[in-house]
């Protein structure tokens, strides 16, 4: 979803949906490249490309690791004996202030002087104002981040994918219709609706939907979802509607082949690539959104970590407990950039003549 | 020309009623609290609430009370955001109002942002698209990628934990008495209370339009008319900012439009990490709080400074650039 | 930085914990901490030296209803309305309840009423001479003007929000509200300085009733208009306030009465959301006044910022005051240990309690031995420790604020455990003995222990107590399905019954005035259920209101009669005996509540602060005893 996570609406791609549609139009990259003189497939070339990109491969790397760290998270939490909601009393000061990691450099309290407790043994990265562990909470808002990563993305993946070949292959009227809802989605003030959404859904014990979203990472991912599928809708009824006119979809046509299978069978192979790449793309977003939604209060609630709602109860603290601040920030930050490495260099890779 | 405009303002309108319909709906189906139980004290009688209720017209049925709102969007004197409805639940005082004294301080930090976005973005973009593979167009761009993945909200926590709280140059929260209207927003402006919010703002975005104008610039350049300027003999200069940046800055027209006007809808994480009293800031206050005269308010606001924008964006784009058409 | 949402939700608390005295009918002794303050002087006789100067002060949110006398029922602006902006028949001295902060004076009136024969009747003169503040600087304030004040009092579009029920007492009020009379005929001014009341049934707080700012006088306008001033701003009265204390808004005296309501302009030292500047009232003679301060020469209060920004401002000296803020841990630390800080921070008890309700309707608190043995499992120190340590209140060991008690009950803890941290034996002695744990071992293993529905609140500290508590649970067998709210969504759920939770983690509630019945009726009686207010444990339904609410359980414990019982005493040993059984009864048989903590109210001034006191009428600091002198700018 190419909407906020930031207050500027920040889509990862080159491309808008408002300003963007001639772009669209006139130059999607192009899904059908000539073979080479060598005689490789597209997905060789494609592949080559990319292992060539080292900020792309480390990328990769980095997503590997947040997500080991999300899949282990239960084994993190087994080996240092701390579960993410547990809480630990000793480990804040008798005015409830949380203590340093045992590594940290600076132990003075900046206007007291005096020296700032040390957390227990066993507190990698010391603890929050409840005496929780930060490095089990740190594993476990993997786990938050890469389910908005891959479901809610997905959700408005399915949704796009669909209505754009619907809209791109039939045309005429279900085009239009499509074609402004899409734009009615798009125009959408999706921060402010989705705050609303997201207090009300948690005000009620039954949840939204009569009852089908529990309160939780639910209404968010749903919002994403919800809100995410226009820009892929487009992108796609863009490749769809050039792609139609191509020689081997006559030809396929004229063998009796019916409509679907047409989409199915050639066209959307063709798409699947751009797809990948602009999917990829936005991905960033939706993992800054829900943190943001967090960051607000109104996202996750506060037993399920997410790095958003870390670094909103950072805020309070950081004068004194910078570490509070550092890490969740810095998790969110490495997983946006790794996601956002990956996609440029797939989009690179997808059309080398548009890249560096 | 006209029938597009004229097509494109009742889009306009189509989106506002869609959004004020959402946001009804939001608020009074789905509600986080009886907006009379809120207002009342806690020690009440039954016969209170029933008072507070008719007071905020929470006793009609809800197509009258969806009609009493709609009323108020049109942008008449008399019936814009008309005081008989707009008025807060929590705390007794006129939406107009409200959002009047808010508009400058959201005002000054989208200008401002906009200002230092662009004057950094776009020659930075200029600079590594024309000057391809160089050690100036690898640092620009690992600036540019290290931009758009930063969070926001970390990247302010950052920035005031560095130049508020250990190196104590700039002042942190909110804005003082008596710095009132566009007046005010620009002293404050002036006293460097937006510096730490514009560079939060900016930096994201300038990554971001760096990277865009880098883009379209290098596709810019492949175009057929760019090898027709060259071959005629034109220097490389007056290749690229004659006719390259044309076509690589119209689509930062687009955008810009478009992000200024989300600005003004509400920079809300900005304003509630800086603890400005802006626009973003009353609608994440009075979300939570079901003040739903006061959200209809900011909504509706938000949803015509957006499509406005839209629409002079449209307008903007048609003109620079005679390939669009209008379907 | 961050967490703005606070201030907003700090305004919905006080509310809530409105510590607000309108009768204090025995100047009881407060028991607490009588708190570290800087020098303090003699009520009422303002010492010279202290005088002038600005006091600077930030408040976190906006009052509620924008300083509408009939409408404001919050403790912040009450504190405005007594130390500065209205002054009204009767009025308190802005000192501690041990200094005597709980007794009654004259204010406005010229001495003690006289009371008829039968006690319905109270007649109070007023005092001559005194005039109201520019722009009505010629008018003199009358006994009309208070007939006026209850006439708006009663006035159902006024009155949106405040507290008119006080007044239903007064003979004709609910007639006049109905629309049924012309007049309230328990109100009248025989002459311009006497004012008769004239109540219904008698009640000895007449007194206390009218020193509430809904009581204040309402000058009348030139055209003679039924409302006065007050005339054509039913919904927004308090931007064209007039006042009658030591201060008004700066610029009151650009009104214009005499134009059109519509066309009047406000006082334009109220910006709402923005900031409320006071100035001295010309009008006010000192003279007259034996209670109050008014020590600084001009207020200004800043509406809006961070908590934590603005009490750093207060250290740094650019602030002198946070109204309406929560100091955070790591200031309270720093002034606590700090000997240079010491004598500026100040800790008053706030006759406050913090809780846990259960929901006796709901399983498995329907069973007696869970609720028992949730009261042992309960961590107090430890939910004490996340709000901020010991300096946040005293450890709970029953309802009743113990100033309600005569402090009869101050040792009084039947769940006592060692350094009250709980104690999960005790506790699984306890659910053994429960019908929820069918084996007998001490953990529940019943369907219904599964997944209790607990409202709590977003801010911090709940979510970390909520945390706490369900450590503390696990081994009970009880896992909870907590639910973060935003305070007033929060309230309501825990209101409503039809909600079905089970516990409410996060409520507060404090005494209204000095008596027990304030905590007795509204908490645990058949009066304070839905749609009143504020019973959430559902003590006293009927099995009709049980059935129609949905519940499978309907018989619940009542303790209306005890209550009742209580209520009737005349005020003195034998009132406080029956209140502190009430309690025992209720901690021991009907277990309504996990109590935990007895609130204190915190606050740090700034260096320029030369005097401060504690208002115990509205529980916070009292804004005209803060002397500044040295605050010229």
């Amino acid at each position: 979803m190419s909407r906020s996570g930031t207050d500027t609406d920040v889509s990862q791609v080159g491309q808008r949906e408002g300003g963007g549609r001639a772009d669209l139009e006139s130059s999607a990259p192009s899904a059908e490249t000539p073979a080479s003189i060598i005689g490789r497939s597209p997905w060789e070339i494609f592949w080559r490309h990319f292992r060539q990109d080292r900020f792309a491969l480390a990328g990769l790397v980095i997503i590997f690791l947040m997500l080991l760290m999300a899949i282990f998270a239960p084994v993190v939490a087994n080996i240092t004996k701390h579960q993410p909601n547990q809480v630990n009393l000793r480990s804040l000061d008798s005015y409830g202030l949380p203590s340093a990691p045992r590594w940290w450099p600076d132990k003075y309290d900046p206007t007291t002087g005096e020296k700032i407790a040390e957390s227990p043994p066993g507190y990698l990265l010391g603890v929050d104002d409840t005496g929780r562990d930060q490095f089990v909470r740190i594993a476990y808002g993997a786990r938050t981040s890469l389910q908005v990563a891959f479901i809610a993305t997905g959700i408005a993946l399915v949704i796009g994918v669909l209505l754009g070949l619907t809209a791109g292959f039939y045309r005429g009227k279900v085009d239009t219709v499509l074609s402004r809802a899409t734009d009615v989605v798009l125009a959408l003030p999706i921060l402010l609706l989705a705050l609303g959404i997201a207090s009300a859904c948690g005000a009620n014990a039954e949840g939204c939907f009569w009852g089908l979203i529990k309160p939780g990472l639910g209404p968010v991912i749903m919002i994403i979802g919800l809100f995410g599928w226009p820009y892929i809708a487009r992108i796609v009824r863009g490749q769809v509607l050039s792609l139609r006119e191509k020689e081997f979809v006559e030809a396929a046509r004229s063998l009796g082949a019916s409509n679907r299978r047409i989409i199915l069978r050639e066209i959307l192979p063709n798409v699947a690539a751009p797809i990948i790449v602009y999917t990829t793309l936005i991905i960033p977003s939706n993992i800054l959104f829900e943190a943001g939604l967090s960051f607000l209060g109104v996202g996750v609630p506060d037993t399920t970590p997410s790095w958003g709602g870390m670094l909103a109860d950072a805020g309070t603290a950081f004068t004194f407990a910078p570490w509070l601040m550092i890490f969740p920030g810095l998790a969110l930050f490495l997983t946006t950039l790794a996601f956002n490495l990956v996609g440029d260099g797939l989009r690179d890779a997808l059309d080398p003549r548009k890249g560096i | 020309m006209g029938r597009y405009l004229i097509r494109r303002a009742l889009f306009m309108v189509l989106v506002i009623m869609i959004v004020s319909f959402l946001t009804f709906l939001i608020f009074v189906k789905l509600p986080a609290g009886d907006p009379a139980r809120r207002a009342v004290g806690r020690t009440t009688t039954p016969e209170q609430i029933e008072n507070a209720r008719v007071a905020f017209g929470l006793d009609k049925p809800l197509y009258v009370q969806y009609w009493r709102f709609l009323k108020g969007f049109i942008p008449y004197p008399g019936l814009w955001l008309t005081e008989d409805v707009y008025y807060s639940y929590g705390n007794f005082v006129p939406v107009k109002e409200e959002l009047a004294r808010r508009i400058p301080i959201t005002g000054i930090l989208a200008i401002g942002a906009a200002v230092i976005w662009l004057s950094l973005g776009i020659p930075i973009g200029i600079l590594s698209g024309v000057r391809r593979r160089s050690v100036a167009d690898r640092a620009a761009m690992i600036f540019a990628i290290i931009g758009v993945s930063m969070p926001i909200f970390w990247l302010a926590q950052l920035l005031l934990y560095a130049f508020w709280f250990k190196l104590e140059l700039l002042p942190s929260s909110g804005i003082p008495i008596g710095y009132n209207g566009w007046g005010g927003a620009l002293r404050a402006a002036a006293e460097g209370r937006f510096i730490l919010p514009w560079v939060s703002l900016a930096l994201v975005s300038a990554a971001f339009y760096a990277r865009m104008v880098r883009g379209n610039l290098i596709e810019t350049m492949n175009e057929d008319y760019i090898r027709t300027a060259r071959a005629k003999g034109l220097s490389e200069r007056r290749v690229i900012y004659k006719h390259g940046l044309r076509g690589a800055l119209t689509p930062v027209v687009t955008m810009l439009g478009l992000d200024v006007g989300l600005l003004l809808g509400g920079a809300f994480i900005t304003e509630t990490v800086f603890g400005l009293p802006g626009i973003g800031q009353l609608a994440v206050q009075s979300i939570p709080t079901n003040d739903f005269p006061m959200v209809m308010g900011v909504t509706i606001l938000g949803a015509f400074i957006i499509a406005v924008a839209n629409l002079v964006v449209d307008v903007a784009y048609a003109f620079v650039d005679p390939r669009v058409r209008y379907t | 930085m961050g967490n703005m949402r606070r201030g907003v939700a700090l305004k919905r608390a006080l509310r809530v914990i409105a510590v607000v005295t309108v009768l204090g009918l025995i100047a009881a002794a407060c028991g607490d901490d009588g708190g570290d303050a800087g020098p303090t002087d003699e009520p009422g006789q303002p010492t010279a030296e202290l005088e002038g100067g600005t006091l600077s002060m930030a408040m976190l949110a906006d009052v509620t209803a924008a300083f509408d006398p009939q409408k404001e029922y919050y403790s912040v602006t009450w504190e405005y309305y007594r130390c500065c902006l209205l002054r009204t028949l009767m009025s308190y001295e802005g000192v501690p309840t041990d200094e005597g902060g709980a007794q009654i004076h004259p204010d406005l009136a010229a001495g003690e009423p006289t009371q008829s024969e039968d006690g319905l009747t109270w007649t109070y003169q007023i005092k001559p001479g005194l005039m109201y503040a520019p722009p009505k600087e010629d008018t003199e304030i009358t006994a009309a003007d208070f007939v006026r004040a209850m006439e708006r009092t009663a006035n159902p579009k006024a009155n949106v929000g405040g507290y008119s029920f006080y007044y239903s007492v007064i003979e004709g009020f609910d007639d006049f509200a109905a629309g049924d009379a012309t007049e309230i005929s328990g109100i009248t001014a025989p002459d311009t300085h006497t004012l008769e009341i004239t109540t219904t049934t008698p009640i000895g707080d007449v007194s206390y009733r009218f020193a509430m700012g809904t009581s204040a006088p309402i000058p009348p306008d030139d055209e003679g208009e039924r409302l006065g001033v007050a005339e054509g701003h039913d919904r927004n009265y308090g931007r064209f306030l007039v006042a009658s204390g030591p201060y008004m808004f700066e610029g009151s005296e650009t009104m214009d009465f005499s134009a059109d309501p519509k066309d009047q302009t406000e006082a334009p030292g109220y910006v709402p959301g923005r900031q409320i500047v006071l100035v001295e009232n010309p009008s006010y003679d000192p003279a007259s006044d034996e209670l109050r301060d008014h020590y600084p020469e001009r207020i200004e209060v800043r509406i809006g910022g961070d908590n934590d920004d603005l009490y750093n401002q207060v250290q740094q000296g650019a602030l002198d005051f946070v109204v309406d803020g929560a100091v955070p841990a790591e200031k309270i630390r720093d002034y606590q240990t700090n000997p240079d800080l010491q004598d500026r921070i100040n800790i008053y008890a706030s006759d406050a309690i913090r809780y846990v309700s259960f929901n006796l309707g709901e399983p498995p608190f329907d069973d007696v031995h869970v609720r028992k043995a949730v009261n042992w499992a309960f961590d107090k120190q430890g939910w004490r420790q996340l709000r901020g340590g010991p300096s946040t209140g005293e450890i709970a060991g029953h309802i009743f604020v113990n100033s309600l008690q005569d402090g009869i009950l101050a040792d009084y803890d039947p769940y006592q455990t060692p350094n009250a941290s709980g104690d999960i034996e005790k506790a699984k002695e306890e659910m053994a003995q429960s019908k929820y744990d069918t084996d007998g071992d001490g953990v529940c293993d019943a369907p219904e222990c599964q997944n209790i529905l607990t409202m709590s609140d977003r801010e911090d500290p709940y979510p970390e107590q909520t945390a706490l508590l369900t450590q503390n649970l696990e081994p009970l067998g009880l896992t909870l399905d907590v639910k973060q709210l935003e305070r007033g969504t929060m309230y309501n759920k825990c209101l409503d019954p039809n909600s079905h939770h089970a516990l409410c983690a996060a409520p507060g509630w404090g005494k209204d005035y000095a008596d027990g019945i304030t905590f007795g009726e509204p908490l645990f009686t058949t009066a304070g259920l839905y749609e009143s207010c504020c019973n959430y444990s559902l003590v006293g339904a009927t099995p009709e209101q049980m059935t129609e609410w949905g519940y499978d359980v309907t018989e619940v414990p009542s303790v209306d009669e005890m209550n009742e019982e209580c209520a009737a005493l005349e005020p003195g040993d034998e009132r406080f005996q029956c209140w502190a059984e009430y309690d025992q009864h209720l901690m021991e048989e009907v277990v309504p509540w996990v109590p935990y903590l007895f609130d204190n109210s915190v606050d740090i001034i700034s260096a320029n602060v030369e005097n401060y006191s504690f208002d115990q009428f509205a529980g916070l600091a009292a804004f005209d005893s803060l002397a500044v002198p040295g605050n010229t700018t």
